[in-house]
């Protein structure tokens, strides 16, 4: 959807003032307004930018003679019985799919664990409730859990082997969940990675036949005390598709990813409670390097992945908290960006890559760059790609909407902002703020809040000096060639899918996911055409597993060069009475993937299904 | 926080998800929904009503055979449905439904005043949060409460018994 239009003069908060009084405040997160809410609440209120930014760390790659690949990480799970616990030492029921086209050549390790009590904070207690990974080591004192967990970066390479293996392992508490939510059996999902069922961590696979009617040996989720090898060949979609190079479509590079639990019925749980995290793909081009390539910002110093979610205090405990019992989705009071509560960060005056990651898990930002010392200054930015998917050339916007679950990695260069004559001219700090109004769990309002609240703000930029710069400007890339779009091809079928409320339950075309069974099947090389809608007044971010798509219209109008959406995408954001179509291929793998609303809410009380792909195929077209 | 006091924040969240209202059963018998149905056990939970045409009887007829799917794992489940119209559905009303549905015996079905049942069935997550719904505007899915662990999730009801099975299996697992 084209985000609504910015008016010339910012309106006034345009909620009706009957919700204003309900509510207790005005827009946006409770504590907007200060320390004098409804409640009389002193101790919630949080002032923003009092911490920087923490910066995520990278996961190292480990050697195979480290502790954590003892047991060989081989092509078959490790189906052997751990005396121990009584259950296979791996949680994995497959074998990997293809795995000896390209054997894994890099691996990591990363233990999951309860995050030691952590600030977010000044204003807050340490909170108790978040679970995370570490970097892999095999004590958890010296090396513990954090969320967002680490940063997995990995590379596409033509003509290279680059495939990496993660082993997982599973050791998260058992007992009641801290907080009362969180579900210690995982499963991990490489989101929109061109992964075989084995390796997508999705929630539940009745290929797995009998096995997949066991609790303990259903081969997607793993238990404290198992660990599970995810294996990603590093190719692009393609590689095994007659007629395409081994290397893949490099018209189908992904770059900013992030993986996070997918257990069945408890997704929003686990990622509120912190299991989620980047994976970065460079690639020939997109180097991380800004003397290569298409000389983006380099990473790490200047190219930043930030997670931003909302979280909910419990004014009880001022301990973060989910409610359960609400299906619509969640709502937060406190921006929790890459860990901490309105952090501020300190740039130098050049160019920085900011990789934005919307985690959920319903909230829907429009996000902003804004000058608090010069709040009428309007200020474009360049965005360059959309769920990790690089645009034709760089845009140039003055705004993003971002649903859960999308990404957006944009390139802001503070000199050339800040600069005298700039459009940020003279500006010291600026803020990245959601102007997005959002009271009700299931939806936006779809109107902008005003310009310059602080209460707004994700991330305050600090502008520090000028330094050396390598990076290309945005302004002189007139193309991302040759990692461009596809070109449209002719769908041979066309299916329908209706996201919709029944039976007081989220659903697909009528009915909610049920794990023994496969709504439809696609045919492996087949184009295909989904038309995705929404009736009622509800928000569906909708992702499918595995195939990545490309959006052709969106309510009757053709997605045209210059718009946001003209690129691939993995989420398709659909809002109230939308009707979008989206057209996607499937290559390479066959096995069953999920389809599901990235309101994890919904997803987890059933707006999802699963589909398989394989060489037959069907033709139903409202499965 | 320390553990003493993380213990007792779950337990008030136990009682927060599972209001202690007074209610009755079946038989008459009055019961704390916390105390007496909820605590130490594992409870399958879902709403209806007598008169319901539509989607109450497959939802309980589909819990039933998850039940006799499951064993003796599903003898040990407890299993409640809770009148969404405590007006009419009185306690002989229900044990007549309680025959005509062929429940299992130890199958309890809860009555009340309505503003007790209303207060339980929102905490839980049954009724519409929508303004324009009415008191019928329920849920079909069942809550699965495992008390002692705070394992807390749902189960659709409309499911098949075999799926509903599988899915309570998973969650106890």
């Amino acid at each position: 959807m084209q985000p609504p239009p910015v008016p010339n003069h910012e309106p006034e908060t345009t909620l009706p003032r009957r919700t204003v009084l309900k509510l207790g405040l005005s827009t946006g997160p409770a504590w907007l307004t200060g320390p004098a809410t409804a409640n009389g609440l002193l101790n919630g209120y949080t002032a923003p930018f009092l911490v920087p930014l923490p910066i995520i760390p990278q996961l190292p790659a480990r050697s195979l003679a480290d502790p954590a690949f003892a047991r060989p990480p081989t092509v078959q799970p490790n189906r052997a019985i751990n005396p121990v616990n009584n259950m296979p030492f791996e949680g994995r029921g497959d074998a990997h799919q293809l795995r000896q086209l390209n054997p894994p050549q890099t691996f990591f390790a990363q233990r999951f664990g309860a995050v030691p009590p952590v600030s977010i904070h000044p204003g807050l207690p340490r909170q108790v409730v978040f679970w995370g990974a570490n970097l892999g080591g095999a004590n958890l004192a010296t090396d513990p859990p954090m969320t967002p967990m680490p940063t997995i970066v990995s590379r596409y390479q033509a003509g290279s082997n680059t495939a990496i293996l993660v082993r997982r392992f599973n050791q998260l508490p058992p007992g009641a969940p801290t907080g009362g939510f969180g579900k210690n059996t995982i499963s991990t999902h490489f989101h929109n990675f061109h992964s075989a069922p084995d390796s997508d961590g999705g929630p539940c696979d009745p290929a797995l036949g009998a096995l997949s009617e066991d609790p303990v040996r259903q081969g997607r989720f793993y238990f404290p005390g198992q660990y599970y090898d995810y294996y990603y060949n590093m190719k692009r979609a393609g590689f095994n598709t007659p007629g395409m190079a081994p290397d893949g479509d490099l018209r189908q590079t992904l770059g900013t990813l992030w993986y996070h639990d997918h257990r069945e019925a408890h997704t929003a749980e686990n990622v509120y409670k912190g299991l989620a995290g980047f994976h970065l793909v460079f690639n020939e081009y997109d180097t991380g390097h800004e003397g290569t390539g298409f000389r983006l910002p380099s990473y790490p110093n200047f190219d930043i992945p930030v997670a931003f979610t909302d979280l909910k205090i419990d004014p009880m405990t001022l301990q973060a908290t989910l409610d359960l019992t609400e299906d619509g989705g969640h709502l937060g009071d406190k921006y929790l960006v890459n860990g901490k509560i309105q952090p501020y960060f300190n740039v130098a005056r050049r160019r920085y890559r900011f990789r934005l990651l919307n985690m959920g898990p319903a909230r829907h930002y429009q996000l902003f760059l804004t000058n608090p010392d010069n709040p009428a200054q309007s200020i474009p930015y360049w965005r360059i790609a959309n769920d990790g998917n690089l645009y034709e050339k760089p845009l140039l916007v003055d705004n993003m909407l971002m649903a859960p679950a999308e990404r957006a990695d944009i390139i802001l260069d503070f000199n050339q902002l800040a600069a005298p004559g700039g459009p940020a001219a003279g500006a010291r700090r600026l803020w990245l703020e959601n102007r997005m109004i959002q009271t009700d769990v299931r939806k936006p309002e779809m109107v902008l809040d005003t310009k310059g609240k602080a209460a707004n703000v994700l991330l305050e930029f600090r502008l520090g000096v000028v330094v050396a710069d390598n990076s290309r400007d945005p302004a002189q890339i007139t193309s991302f060639a040759p990692l461009l779009l596809p070109p449209p091809v002719q769908p041979v079928l066309t299916r329908r899918f209706r996201f919709e409320r029944g039976n007081g339950v989220w659903q697909v075309n009528g009915r909610v996911i049920d794990c023994t069974r496969v709504r439809f099947a696609m045919k492996r090389g087949r184009p295909e055409r989904w038309i995705l809608e929404t009736g009622g007044g509800w928000a569906h971010p909708i992702h499918n597993h595995f195939v990545e798509g490309r959006i052709v219209q969106r309510n009757g109008v053709t997605i045209q060069p210059g718009s946001q959406e003209y690129v691939r995408k993995d989420v398709v954001a659909l809002y109230p009475g939308d009707t979008v179509v989206y057209d996607l291929t499937p290559l390479d793998y066959v096995g069953v993937y999920p389809m599901h609303c990235h309101n994890v809410l919904h997803e987890d009380y059933g707006m999802m299904l699963l589909f398989r792909v394989d060489d037959v195929g069907d033709n139903l077209t409202e499965p | 926080m320390d553990t003493r006091a993380q213990e007792a924040s779950l337990q008030r969240l136990r009682q927060q998800r599972s209001p202690n209202e007074t209610l009755l059963d079946q038989h008459g018998r009055r019961l704390r929904f916390y105390d007496d149905v909820v605590r130490n056990h594992t409870v399958v939970i879902g709403v209806t009503y007598t008169l319901c045409t539509n989607s109450c009887s497959p939802a309980l007829q589909n819990l039933m055979a998850a039940r006799r799917l499951l064993g003796a794992q599903g003898r040990a489940l407890r299993f409640v449905s809770m009148t969404l119209t405590p007006l009419t559905d009185t306690p002989p009303v229900l044990r007549e439904f309680h025959q005509r549905q062929k429940l299992d015996d130890d199958w309890l079905l809860l009555t009340g005043r309505p503003q007790a049942l209303e207060r339980v069935q929102r905490a839980m997550g049954f009724l519409s949060r929508d303004p324009n719904d009415d008191l019928l505007s329920h849920s079909t899915m069942a809550r699965l409460v495992d008390d002692r662990y705070l394992r807390w999730t749902h189960l659709n009801s409309l499911l098949s018994g075999p799926a509903i099975a599988r899915m309570i299996r998973f969650e106890l697992a």
